[in-house]
């Protein structure tokens, strides 16, 4: 079972110009198949946010159709020239729709589709595909930008095809595969040593224990206020990640773990401390105020603060707009 | 408790700002020392730059407007939020011969624009072909430190005809149209006063023709040049470009 968390946001050059956010995302569960898919429209394209929206709706359907035929023909560049010809024929379809040239509907694109212990990737104009083996976060493909940081290849150019990367594999120890936006880059990859930052792999993992929905909410928030601040473009995220079949609920943890969980290993009453927090999830799994939850489990709220905090650092409590406490982690799976 | 505990500073990584390179190839020849404005003819004549010149007091010559319009330029980057970051100038000049004025640098470590004089010939093609040289430097040192950059900007503005080496003139000349047709960068050819040969400047610029500067309107198109380095800036990917490939590739694994 893999957990899809996904993520776009309107850039700061977009908001002053009035341009709605061109990357979009979108994820399928069709025949067995799990494709996650990521498109970033091209910036002169009045319309590209439209064709972003539908080349990624159209290659999840595409690929969760034709998975197994294209993962078992050994001609490349076939399967390329197929997906490029579907693609731009629904481009077509929708240009004639919206009365507008191809071009204006312009948009990269970057895919992956996994079914029975095997993936394929596709990857057309920049952007950054990742994944994880063995605890190891790893580049499966690199940005296409060419020599100027404000050029790419789109999936209408005619050198779409030749420079498109087309991967496929037996899972073996991958258990967690990202698509990011060029715009996503600017703080997830670094350029010079053409690696990704560590604090992907820490999003992929928090999605093995987080409650999706909060995960979800918690990576628009830091889009919004972190994100948007170190570039002008919009940015987007996707990922899915592969269950732990070993964690069943913060419920299921033991008490060794629990002490490891809050570092109480030392300490004296952690058993207390311990049965405090318990209590504060179990509390809050519905929002709470401080107020409430200082009032539940019997104690002053400046004291009450200290376990927020540390629940917080342990990401395993958010805070939502009206300053209620949730609780983030999957309690009982 | 209004904090995002999720993702730490220090588990992301930090790029540095794409680069706009911009060289202001300049004429420093002798008749950038023509004055406008009010001035009094003192009798006197001199030949210098090609062409016979009369000698004044007073006015406002071309050389001093030229250098209060960079010394604008830089000021105007220098306080734009955006451009500062990604905006790197250097100036080359050339009067009988070409010389870097400023090489490439942070803006901020460029504190002080040089003086720019009068005097000598007009040698346009040594003065381009050096600019083109310090550009190609400035790329390669971009991509040895995975910096990324916009295409450059080569800005040529002169007042009279060229009269250096022919043979430099013409490779100038080729090589920034090869470039421009290229899309590896954009020139803006701009002629002064009324002495200048449009049509030698045409030559570097296949897309778009000289524009003749009004009077010595240096400030306006100085503003004009930062505002336009603040908006490329801000631009994302959204051209075509021809790309070097292997043709089509098949199948690759992880």
């Amino acid at each position: 079972m893999w957990n899809i968390v996904q993520c776009a946001v309107q850039g700061k050059g977009h908001i002053k110009t009035d341009i709605p956010c061109q990357d979009k995302t979108f994820s399928l569960r069709s025949n067995d198949v799990e494709i996650i898919a990521l498109a970033d429209g091209a910036g002169s394209a009045s319309l590209s946010h439209f064709g972003a929206e539908l080349v990624t709706k159209k290659i999840c359907e595409f690929l969760s159709q034709k998975f197994e035929l294209f993962f078992y023909n050994s001609d490349g560049a076939t399967v390329k020239r197929e997906i490029i010809d579907y693609l731009i024929s629904e481009l077509e379809n929708l240009s004639r729709i919206l009365n507008c040239t191809l071009k204006e509907l312009n948009s990269t694109l970057l895919a992956v589709a996994i079914h029975d212990g095997k993936y394929i990737i596709i990857h057309v104009g920049d952007g950054v595909i990742g994944y994880t083996r063995n605890d190891e976060l790893k580049i499966a493909t690199y940005p296409n930008n060419g020599e100027f940081v404000n050029t790419t290849v789109f999936l209408t150019s005619k050198e779409a095809i030749q420079t498109m990367s087309l991967m496929k594999g037996e899972l073996n120890d991958i258990d967690g595969f990202a698509l990011m936006s060029d715009g996503t880059e600017t703080k997830f990859y670094d350029k010079k040593e053409r690696c990704l930052a560590p604090a992907l792999k820490k999003l992929m993992n928090l999605s093995r224990v987080m409650k999706i929905d909060c995960l979800q909410k918690e990576i628009e928030k830091f889009f919004n206020l972190v994100l948007r601040e170190s570039t002008s473009d919009d940015c987007s995220l996707i990922f899915a990640a592969q269950e732990d079949p070993l964690f069943r609920g913060y419920n299921y943890l033991s008490t060794n773990q629990k002490k490891d969980l809050f570092q109480l290993r030392n300490r004296l009453h952690c058993k207390r401390q311990i049965k405090r927090y318990d209590e504060i999830l179990k509390f809050a799994q519905e929002p709470k105020s401080i107020y409430q939850i200082s009032k539940k489990i019997k104690l002053k709220q400046k004291y009450c603060r200290k376990y927020i905090e540390k629940l917080f650092e342990r990401n395993l409590i958010i805070q939502d707009e009206k300053g209620h406490f949730c609780t983030a982690i999957v309690m009982e799976k | 408790m209004d904090r995002n505990m999720l993702v730490r500073m220090q588990d992301l990584v930090e790029n540095p700002t794409p680069r706009v390179p911009i060289c202001l190839c300049l004429d420093t020849s002798g008749s950038m020392g023509a004055v406008e404005g009010e001035c009094v003819p003192t009798g006197e004549k001199f030949f210098s730059d090609g062409q016979e010149w009369e000698l004044v007091t007073g006015g406002t010559s071309r050389i001093d407007e030229l250098k209060k319009g960079v010394e604008l330029f830089y000021d105007a980057i220098r306080n734009d939020e955006i451009a500062v970051y990604s905006a790197e100038i250097c100036i080359v000049s050339f009067g009988s011969d070409a010389r870097t004025i400023l090489d490439f640098a942070n803006i901020e470590r460029q504190t002080e624009i040089p003086d720019l004089w009068a005097q000598g010939d007009t040698a346009m093609g040594e003065g381009v072909n050096l600019a083109l040289d310090l550009l190609e430097r400035r790329k390669k040192e971009y991509k040895d430190k995975g910096v990324d950059y916009y295409q450059p900007w080569l800005v040529i503005m002169t007042d009279g005809t060229p009269n250096g080496n022919d043979y430099e003139y013409n490779r100038a000349v080729q090589r920034t149209v090869e470039m421009v047709n290229n899309k590896k960068l954009t020139v803006f050819p701009i002629a002064i006063g009324d002495e200048s040969d449009l049509s030698s400047l045409n030559k570097f610029s296949p897309n778009r023709p000289a524009l003749k500067l009004q009077g010595l309107k240096f400030g306006e198109f100085f503003s004009w040049l930062s505002k336009s380095v603040s908006k490329t800036s801000q631009s994302t990917p959204g051209e075509v470009i021809k790309l070097d490939v292997d043709g089509i590739k098949g199948w690759a694994e992880l």
